[in-house]
């Protein structure tokens, strides 16, 4: 049929905007999207070869991945277990800490049922794929994240987005549902890009008075807000009324993996048919174990958090004097709007010139195709990192 | 002529009053896409979203939105995923005012 490949329809076709627009960023200096750290040195430091750099978009909110307990407990659980558990949680993946882990997360948030995953990204993907079937209604929030809506694409459930944060307009979309099959809404405690958090309480109202579940994504949110890091469903007093509760190790737990607890304990049977559960090997046994040990961090460690919002009160309001307007209030992300592609790109080169190292955030990853100089502060943050951050951002609006 | 208009369909959730034709909906839509085009540009039943209009997926969501909030409609993901042209989209809004 070809002679050869040339002639072939090329599958690389539909990348061709995408590599024009890889194009434009790269010519801006530094390659935001592929850049490498040689070295980390802290929870605050890394080292790009022979520079070293302050971190200041790593989501390492509480500064525990180079914490002693949790150190330890990656080092105990290698010496133990081994390096992976080459299997599924159905078959051989399952090991002493992988149910102590459970058993403590649900203890922890008061829930009937307990799952981790192998990754956040899992976490979701495996809940509401198996929770929402053929002929039920899943209604999120427009501003979900990736793993929201791939799960809604996996699963064979009705999706209905609603505008973002706005539990007015979720009521209206649920009025106009059938009665038949069941309903669930996502939504997310602290969203990850513009750093502002969701009216809990009033979804909660919303969703129970129309029949629906509520499912909280807390991945950004668990270990900073909330009764001893419990999140915002905590700090809003509405944990106990959430339907389901995820979350993800890859931020305040300092490790990767990611769970679901529900206050429903028949949630457990989806451990028999969850598709991203199932045919995935299990989290290794170190990352299983700094996860349990960060656990025990964000429940008995307050200064943490202390430390964390002081930390964040300080960066917001020097960057708001500085001539900044962040998206959000004060929190453990500081998304500052910039007024386009290009202007963005070039501050975040001349920050990490400057030593400084926070996330860039372009269209189409953000809401309403902003452009984002995305920062993260965590507790391991000094007064005077925070101090450094914030002179380097003022050069930058001085020119 | 021919369909049945769905109880409550034609007027959205602020009381007003809406046509449900699809040839109004066509202009309703082009008034949607109005913030993500370049001026004067035209819009017509055949035209494919993200070819011959350049607009992207992203904004493509914020206009079904609008759509929806202005027809007191829900439009499933799953049936805009698979929309391409604007007489579709304009397809499938009305396909939701009638029963």
């Amino acid at each position: 049929m070809f002679d050869d490949m040339q002639a072939a329809p090329s599958i690389f076709r539909k990348f061709d905007t995408l590599f024009s627009r890889r194009e434009a960023v790269m010519s801006a200096g530094e390659q935001p999207f592929g850049l490498r750290f040689d070295e980390i040195l802290s929870a605050t430091r890394a080292r790009i070869g022979d520079r070293k750099i302050l971190l200041a978009g790593s989501n390492n909110y509480l500064g525990l991945t180079h914490s002693e307990p949790c150190l330890d407990a990656a080092r105990d659980a290698l010496e133990t277990h081994g390096t992976a558990t080459t299997g599924s949680r159905l078959a051989n993946g399952t090991y002493g800490l992988h149910e102590a882990l459970e058993r403590d997360l649900a203890a922890y948030f008061g829930a009937a049922a307990s799952l981790i995953f192998t990754t956040g990204y899992q976490a979701n993907l495996a809940a509401i794929s198996a929770l929402a079937g053929k002929g039920d209604h899943l209604l999120i929030d427009a501003d979900s994240h990736a793993c929201i809506y791939d799960a809604c694409r996996l699963s064979e459930a009705t999706t209905i987005r609603f505008r973002h944060n706005d539990p007015e307009n979720l009521e209206r979309r649920l009025a106009r549902l059938p009665e038949e099959g069941a309903r669930m809404v996502v939504v997310e405690g602290l969203y990850s890009m513009l750093g502002d958090v969701a009216p809990l309480d009033e979804f909660v109202d919303v969703a129970h008075r129309n029949g629906a579940y509520l499912y909280v994504d807390e991945a950004h949110s668990v270990g900073c807000y909330g009764d001893a890091g419990r999140g915002v469903a905590s700090a809003q007093g509405v944990l106990d009324k959430i339907d389901f509760l995820s979350g993800t190790f890859s931020k305040s737990f300092a490790s990767i993996g990611g769970f679901c607890v529900s206050r429903h304990d028949a949630f457990e049977v989806i451990r028999l048919m969850s598709r991203p559960y199932l045919f995935t090997a299990s989290g290794s046994p170190s990352n299983v174990a700094v996860a349990h040990a960060a656990l025990n961090e964000i429940r008995t460690r307050q200064e943490l958090r202390e430390n964390l919002w002081a930390r964040a009160h300080q960066l917001h309001a020097g960057l708001t004097a500085a001539g900044f307007e962040p998206a959000s209030a004060p929190g453990p992300v500081i998304a500052l709007p910039r007024p386009d592609q290009e202007t963005a790109i070039a501050q975040w080169n001349a920050l990490l010139r400057d030593g400084i190292y926070v996330n860039l955030a372009v269209p189409p990853a953000t809401p309403h195709a902003m452009s984002l100089l995305r920062l993260s502060v965590s507790a391991a943050h000094t007064e005077a990192d925070i101090s450094q951050i914030i002179e380097t951002f003022a050069r930058l609006e001085r020119g | 002529m021919g369909k049945a208009v769905r109880e409550g369909a034609g007027v959205n959730h602020t009381g007003d009053k809406v046509s449900t034709d699809k040839a109004d909906i066509i202009l309703r839509i082009r008034e949607a896409m109005t913030p993500f085009l370049a001026p004067g540009t035209a819009i017509t039943e055949d035209m494919k979203i993200g070819s011959d209009i350049e607009i992207d997926s992203v904004d493509v969501f914020d206009v079904v939105m609008e759509l929806e909030e202005f027809y007191d409609i829900s439009l499933p993901m799953e049936t805009t995923s698979e929309i391409q042209t604007i007489g579709e989209l304009a397809g499938a809004v009305e396909q939701q005012l009638h029963v």
